[in-house]
This record gives structure tokens, sequence and C-alpha cells, in this order.
């Protein structure tokens, strides 16, 4: 069983976009066209998350919230809602953050932000302190400064280093994924703990932090959705870093 | 078609404010039972949706007050919680005609309310 998504945007080219991502990323999902909708959608179904458009006409995403935390019984009243907004800034953070979101993403945003904050929120973490974190580790997907200090002048070294993670990362990732697909978990543990000695030799640090992350699942009987969304991230973080690390090997030569 | 609204909890009358004008009604919303009597004595309507606990005067007092004092027939649909069903029953006992626990989705009060305005 998938992870069970519902959205409400009363704008029709972010419901394609929406439902193009959702899709793409093996979700199952609905997406309400207003407030209405989307509470009829809500109270006579079961769901994991909520993507919630602000702005609607008629009962918008301030008013479902509101309604969510207040009226609705647990499990309902405490379900993970993500704002979908316009625009970013302080103010409208504070107001989100008190309204009892769990997270924002602002429009445009990309597949990858969509699957972070579902995963994230989706893990019980507050997305408002857990993904500002990260964006601050941002910089530190690929820092080969160790490596270069380690290779002490010697290119060759450096260079190969580099193209043995390229070659051997793509296996590993599919390896995990379809472990993760099988529930093949010990499996997965040997993969993780191999991994976790390359990731940190070339500086990926963000990466090794995902890695960790997983073995913490693995160490408490995981949830397969949980860990093939993990595995998701893990896989658009290291397709991101290879493309950094390719570009680092065409400068060095 | 007119329906009055009572109901204190902003969010809710929202939701069902929005609803019913979506439908087509004519809406008259109050925010308490104070307000809804003063309405309900100079206004005629043909559905009356109302809250049981409301500051002022209850859903009950309401009730009485419609069919009681003013023997009016206007059909009722009261809004309740999960832990209120005694109340439910005497609301019934009243002349209620209809009931919705809270939390309810639109479209369900939608039919119940379309279904008494056609009787």
């Amino acid at each position: 069983m998938g992870i069970r998504v519902l959205a409400a945007d009363d704008d029709e080219f972010m419901r394609l976009i929406l439902s193009n991502l959702l899709k793409e990323s093996g979700y199952n999902f609905f997406i309400a066209e207003d407030g209405l909708d989307f509470m009829d959608e809500f109270t006579l179904k079961s769901y994991d998350i909520i993507l919630l458009d602000i702005n609607m006409p008629g009962l918008d995403g301030w008013d479902i919230i509101g309604n969510i935390r207040k009226v609705f019984p647990e499990p309902k009243r405490s379900i993970p809602v993500i704002a979908l907004t316009g625009h970013k800034g302080d103010e409208l953070i504070t107001r989100l953050k008190s309204s009892g979101f769990n997270y924002y993403l602002a429009k445009p945003f990309r597949r990858h932000d969509l699957d972070e904050a579902i995963r994230i929120c989706l893990g019980g973490k507050d997305g408002f302190i857990a993904i500002k974190s990260q964006e601050q580790k941002q910089d530190s997907l690929i820092d080969t400064s160790q490596l270069e200090q380690f290779a002490e002048g010697d290119k060759d070294f450096f260079n190969n280093i580099i193209e043995t993670f390229l070659s051997s990362a793509p296996k590993t990732i599919l390896n995990l994924r379809s472990m993760a697909y099988a529930g093949d978990w010990k499996g997965m543990k040997e993969e993780t703990h191999r991994f976790s000695p390359q990731l940190n030799f070339i500086g990926a640090r963000l990466i090794a932090d995902i890695v960790e992350e997983i073995e913490k699942e693995l160490s408490k009987n995981p949830a397969k959705n949980i860990m093939m969304s993990l595995v998701e991230t893990l896989d658009a973080s290291v397709a991101e870093a290879m493309k950094r690390l390719i570009l680092i090997l065409n400068q060095a030569q | 078609m007119r329906i009055l609204i009572c109901e204190d909890d902003e969010m809710i009358m929202k939701m069902v404010e929005f609803k019913m004008i979506r439908e087509g009604y004519e809406v008259t919303v109050a925010k308490n039972g104070k307000e809804a009597a003063a309405i309900v004595n100079e206004q005629d309507f043909d559905l009356i949706i109302t809250d049981v606990l409301m500051p002022y005067m209850t859903g009950l007092e309401l009730i009485n007050l419609v069919r009681e004092k003013l023997g009016k027939k206007t059909p009722i649909i009261v809004l309740s919680k999960i832990g209120l069903e005694d109340t439910v029953l005497k609301a019934f006992k009243m002349g209620a005609d209809d009931y919705m626990v809270k939390p309810f989705s639109p479209s369900e009060l939608s039919i119940r309310a379309k279904r008494l305005l056609n009787k």
C-alpha cells in the first residue's frame, strides 16, 4: 500500500503539475478543486498526508487547517499538512506555524522538494526545523577538500577515487532500491554499511546523513513505504552529487 | 429557498454557509442563539440549520421557540458532536427533523437539506 496524499488547489494548471509530480513519485492521491470538495474527501476517506493551497476562493487553506486541528478527532486531527504558497516571507511562515501547518512549499517547487517535504513530515518531524537545517547543509553536498588532503597532490589517485565512486554508486542505489522493494532489510543493512565510508571519503556529508537515517530506520522494524521514500531521496541526492563530481573531474583534467 | 444557519464556531459556519450558497440557497447567518431568536421572530425560512451548543441560547431553546411559541413547522437540522447523543434525542422529541455529527462532509449536509426542502 502506497502513501495516500490528499491535495487541494483551485488553479487548474497547478493541479496538473501536482498530479504529474505525485504520479511520478508513485503516491496514491486525490486533488480537490476547492475547499468544499476537499472537506468532503477528507471527512469521508483516509489519507496519510495533505498538501493544501492557501489561497482558494470560499473555504481557504486557513479555514481548512483550523477545521482539521480543532473540529476533527484523532487520528485525522494530527495528520501532517504541508501548505502550498505563492510566496515566502517570515510573516507568512510564522502564521503557517502557529496555524498548525507542518511545513510549506513555495511555488514553483521541484519533485525533489515535494518528496523531501512529504518524507520529513511523514517521519513525524517538524519540517520547519528539519528542512531548514538541511538547506544550510546543501553546500556540503560534496566537499572534496578532505580527499585532496588525503591524496597529497596525487591527481591520479584523487581522480581514481572519484571515478570509482561514480561507477559503483549507481549499482549501490539500484541494489538498495530492489532490496527496499523486496523488504530485504538485512541486505540493506549490509549495503548501507558498505556505502557509508565511501560517502565520507568523497566528502558527501548530506548523503551520509540520509544513509544514517536509513540505518536508523532499519534498526527498528521499518515501514516499506517510508523506506522506499528514503531510498528515493537518497537516489536524488546521489544523482546530484554525481553531477558535481563529474564537473570536478572535468576541471581536474 | 431561504436557509437560516445558527452556529457559533466560525469554521463550521463558513463551511456550511459556502456550501449552501453554492447550492443556490439564500442564506442568513446567526452567530449565537440570541441573534437567531431575533431573526426567527421576524422572518420565515424554508430550513433552519442550528448548532446545539451556542452561547446565550442553546439550539434546544431555539427549537422550542420555533415549534412552541411561534408554532412554525420549518424543517430543522441540528448540528451536534460526539458525546451529545442525549441532547440530540431531546432535540428530536422537541421537533427537530434531522441531525449531523461534527465533523461532517458538506455534501452530506447538503443532501439532507435538499431532502427536507423537497418534502
